[in-house]
């Protein structure tokens, strides 16, 4: 990749030039915030794909500069646009019916129903599989919808408001504390369904 | 002493832990270089139109309001056309009878 020299221009200047038509400067906004959109990505997508959805946003993010003008900063609209190529897609994913529909073997029942028993102690997780309880999540979490999925993994994964998801998914807050206590009933109901092979099949 | 209500909490505190995991995937850092080739094969977006995608963004934001509109208008245009309607045909009907009555009673 080539120099370009821009260290020393904030955000809003190096977007002016890309617009003004000095491409090469967006490499510039790819670097200084890269690890911010990676971060975001990597939480919401399979491994396999992360890559490429980063790609889609700083994408989208190129082709509509033109309407950043003047909306705060650049790192928060990117996170919008970061939330929302996740949750597309997932919309994409689910809509092509490319998602596989796994399929959990004896050792994930048993993984949950031990993980659920109050005999446990606190250094369970240690010792327990990480790839088996990663696989049952995926599992869960691809019996929510795309958006259901994303409320789920915003607020009850990673502790952002209401009012925050809701700014970055673009819906009401109403609509979002809606959504989130539905899918937090669905993944309940998914996780005891597979503890007492209910819900393996569903 | 633990209740029944623990089991959702400690599951939910399981699938948390697990989750954050997500944030320990390394990524290969390669794709800058593929997404700067991808940006250059699209070109400048200066002179880009966005008008289409502004419209749409307004329609979208104007349909709560525009939409019981219209459907007041109909309701309100209809109700006139029905009462246009009606005291057209009583118009008519009125015309008729007064000429028919002038040309049997005459003047």
């Amino acid at each position: 990749m080539e120099k370009i020299g821009l260290e020393d221009h904030d955000d809003d200047q190096v977007i002016r030039r890309v617009i003004a038509g000095e491409i090469n400067a967006f490499e510039r906004l790819v670097a200084r915030h890269g690890s911010l959109v990676t971060a975001i990505v990597r939480r919401h997508v399979p491994f396999g794909d992360v890559e490429d959805t980063i790609q889609n946003v700083f994408l989208r993010a190129y082709l509509s500069l033109p309407s950043f003008k003047n909306r705060g900063s650049f790192g928060g609209w990117l996170s919008v646009i970061a939330v929302r190529t996740c949750r597309d897609f997932w919309r994409d994913r689910y809509k092509s019916k490319e998602f596989p529909v796994s399929v959990l073997a004896e050792q994930h029942e048993q993984w949950l129903a031990s993980a659920m028993s109050d005999e446990r102690d606190g250094a369970f997780l240690e010792r327990a599989s990480q790839k088996e309880a990663a696989e049952i999540l995926d599992y869960a979490l691809g019996k929510l919808s795309a958006g259901d999925r994303m409320v789920l993994e915003l607020v009850y994964f990673e502790g952002r408001s209401m009012k925050e998801t809701a700014g970055l998914l673009g819906w009401s807050v109403a609509n979002v504390k809606v959504r989130l206590f539905r899918s937090k009933k669905k993944l309940h109901k998914v996780l005891t369904g597979i503890s007492t092979k209910e819900g393996v099949e569903g | 002493m633990k209740g029944r209500g623990a089991a959702p909490e400690k599951l939910g505190e399981l699938m948390r832990s697990v989750y954050r995991t997500r944030e320990h995937v390394a990524i290969d850092e390669g794709w800058q270089g593929t997404l700067m080739a991808r940006v250059r094969q699209v070109g400048g977006v200066e002179g880009k139109p966005q008008f289409l995608p502004a419209f749409e963004r307004l329609v979208w934001r104007l349909v709560p309001i525009s939409l019981p509109m219209s459907v007041g208008m109909v309701f309100l245009l209809a109700r006139l056309y029905a009462t246009a309607h009606y005291d057209g045909v009583q118009l008519f009907a009125r015309y008729v009878e007064e000429l028919t009555l002038k040309r049997i009673l005459g003047g």
